[in-house]
């Protein structure tokens, strides 16, 4: 019961994560009211 | 538009291509961008800020490199409107430091006199200095001050040196910048009569202020073999050809060392905790999943120690002109090689490079092929697939078959690239290539914190993103393969039963004809996201496909027993061409300004990719009856 609860609590959050990464860079610095840092977004580092 | 109201005086780095602006950007601020020994690495502003020994704070701009303002490539106009004050969103600089290398002191002086003329404060930067003395160069610094009519401060901006007097000057100065009350500043672009007054202007400087010896240097009896129309060509090829032995050969004991970390770390979570969902998402999902990708993570630095010394020592510029006459014969300009050079990093900086191409078409021709490179995500299906199903024997005694392999991908994708640029440029547009004129860099030893940074930034991009979208998506396809559970008294896997499963059993048919079984269909679904994350999801798939048995990071013996030949060849063909990279995509629209572009771009990967694995998988297939 412990396990299945606390695997439903790690996929929920992975799965908002995901989908929250996935909006537009531009609505969600909107949201969070800050800038992206620069560079090409890949996070690649150039 | 002023800036004398604001507090804090902004300064902006202006100067030739790969004078080492950003290099000196990074010695005065701290930051750690990019920094590589060949022109165009820069191609937008970066900001940042900075402290004088008088406390003061001042706000730096890095701008693309420039010959002069009359910006004919996108990257140049940006320079160009930054320094006239005409960009968007961009306040005037108060203050120009240009930024010119020592060596070659020619280039620079016109621009000098060009950003003299705007009549803003304007600091010389000599840098390189170190070289240019090196070289026998004598440079009067003093009388070179006086007839430019500006401060002139003597740099090694790789070394940090010279910048305590850049500080210096930059504090003296910036008293006077925010005190010039600046309208806007009137430019207009020079007749040919004033650029050829310029060029007499900057000449008599030249012979008044430097002294050079003749062409007795290092770089110019080097480049007499590297360069060389034939010798150029076989050297630049057993570069390259090395290059790939070397990230099969020497990658080996760490990767096994990481795979061996992994089963461990596998076997402990199966000792210690009960069977259930947990233990199944821990070992099935995220060891098997995040483990197959983080085990290439030694290949992938290899690669880079390789392209990072290449580039720190000049190569790459001198391979740029050796590549010219055959990317030429494409229809692609010259300045594509770097853009197509960064792509074997990643597409994005690739793409986004481009802006260093002046001609639309050229430019677009350029993002069109750029994502055929083949790029560092692309690496863990590659040696996956190799490692599995070609033997670890030697050819001809030397060469290993596995990075003979590994050349022959990489190969391709260039091979691809040009044939695709063919058509485009000569069937398509119809359209003449333009001439290519490129400034061959000093040869430099390659220094050590660079070449560190470097293999470190890109070490913490690759498991960044192990530990964050490709965690998140492994954690995700486990519960798609693992939820709902099989049928009392079932007799196959769990995993046929699963939403994953049944997709993937759904979209196999489509993927029959190239030879691709519904496991691998899954697998290219999350693969969108980015392509190693298809690996990863073949890693949890059949870690949940096997019944009972401990399947650990050990993927390789399980695709070998499980997939023929022709099917491995197919999924190698299909990723030269694989279009599955959502951020290229989006970066070909931000660069385009229109879906279309990237439309076009999917489209014709698609097709390329689905051609080319049908082709192999069904010659493969009768060759081996």
């Amino acid at each position: 019961m412990m396990q299945g609860l606390l695997v439903l609590a790690v996929v929920t959050a992975a799965a908002l994560w995901l989908g929250w990464r996935a909006l537009p860079r531009r609505l969600r610095q909107k949201v969070t009211g800050k800038k992206g840092g620069g560079g090409c977004g890949c996070g690649c580092g150039d | 538009m002023s800036t004398a109201s604001l507090s804090v005086p902004g300064f902006a780095l202006v100067g030739c291509p790969n004078c080492g602006k950003t290099a000196l950007f990074n010695a005065l601020t701290g930051h750690h961008q990019k920094v590589a020994n060949y022109p165009g690495v820069t191609v937008e502003r970066k900001e940042g800020a900075l402290t004088t020994p008088q406390g003061r704070t001042v706000r730096l701009l890095d701008l693309p490199g420039t010959y002069s303002l009359r910006g004919r490539s996108p990257d140049e106009a940006v320079t160009r409107d930054v320094v006239l004050g005409r960009l968007d969103g961009e306040v005037l600089p108060d203050a120009l430091i240009c930024v010119a290398d020592a060596t070659n002191l020619r280039l620079v002086l016109r621009l000098v006199l060009e950003l003299k003329s705007l009549n803003r404060p304007l600091i010389l930067a000599l840098n390189m200095i170190d070289i240019a003395k090196r070289q026998g160069c004598e440079i009067d610094i003093e009388r070179l001050s006086v007839e430019l009519g500006i401060p002139v401060v003597p740099t090694v901006a790789v070394r940090k040196g010279g910048v305590s007097s850049l500080f210096e000057a930059i504090d003296s100065l910036a008293v006077r910048a925010t005190a010039v009350t600046a309208g806007p500043i009137s430019w207009r672009e020079p007749t040919s009569q004033e650029i050829r007054d310029a060029h007499a202007e900057a000449e008599r400087i030249l012979k008044v202020c430097a002294f050079r010896p003749g062409d007795q240097r290092l770089t110019a009896r080097l480049d007499r073999v590297l360069l060389h129309p034939v010798w150029g060509l076989v050297i630049l090829l057993g570069v390259l050809f090395f290059m790939f032995q070397a990230v099969f050969a020497w990658a080996t004991p760490a990767m096994d060392g990481i795979k061996a970390a992994f089963d461990l770390l596998a076997t402990q979570i199966q000792t210690l905790m009960p069977d259930g969902m947990l233990r199944s998402l821990l070992t099935d999902g995220l060891i098997a999943g995040v483990g197959s990708v983080v085990v290439f993570l030694p290949q992938i630095l290899i690669l880079f120690l390789f392209i990072i010394l290449l580039e720190d020592f000049g190569y790459m510029a001198r391979a740029a002109f050796l590549m010219d006459r055959l990317m030429g014969g494409a229809g692609l300009h010259g300045r594509a090689f770097i853009p197509l050079l960064s792509s074997f990093a990643c597409a994005i900086p690739g793409i986004m490079a481009t802006r260093v191409i002046e001609n639309r078409r050229d430019r677009l021709a350029t993002i069109l092929v750029a994502p055929l490179m083949t790029c560092s995500a692309r690496i863990p299906v590659y040696t996956l697939i190799i490692s599995a199903f070609v033997p670890q024997t030697e050819v001809a005694g030397v060469l290993s078959l596995q990075g003979l392999v590994m050349f022959g991908l990489y190969a391709t994708g260039i091979m691809s690239a040009l044939i695709v640029a063919w058509v485009m440029k000569r069937l398509v547009w119809r359209q003449v290539a333009e001439p290519f004129l490129m400034e061959l860099p000093a040869y430099k030893w390659p220094r050590l914190k660079n070449v560190a940074l470097g293999l470190w930034q890109r070490a913490a991009m690759f498991l960044q993103r192990a530990g964050t979208i490709i965690l998140a998506i492994m954690i995700l396809i486990w519960f798609l393969s693992s939820f709902p559970g099989a049928p009392a008294g079932a007799l196959d896997p769990a995993i046929n039963y699963s939403i994953a499963g049944m997709v993937g059993h759904w979209i196999q048919p489509i993927l029959a004809p190239i030879g691709f079984n519904w496991q691998i269909a899954v697998a290219l679904i999350p693969g969108m996201a980015a392509r190693e994350v298809a690996v990863g999801a073949l890693g949890t798939v059949y870690a949940l496909s096997a019944t009972g048995e401990e399947v650990g990071s050990a993927l390789q013996p399980i695709l070998a027993a499980q997939w023929s030949l022709p099917t491995a060849l197919a999924l190698l063909a299909w990723y030269i061409f694989a279009p599955q990279c959502a951020s290229t995509l989006a970066v070909v629209k931000r660069e385009t300004n229109s879906w279309r572009w990237p439309a076009v771009l999917f489209v014709y990967m698609t097709v390329l990719a689905y051609g080319a694995a049908f082709l192999t998988y069904n010659i493969a297939t009768w060759a081996l009856k």
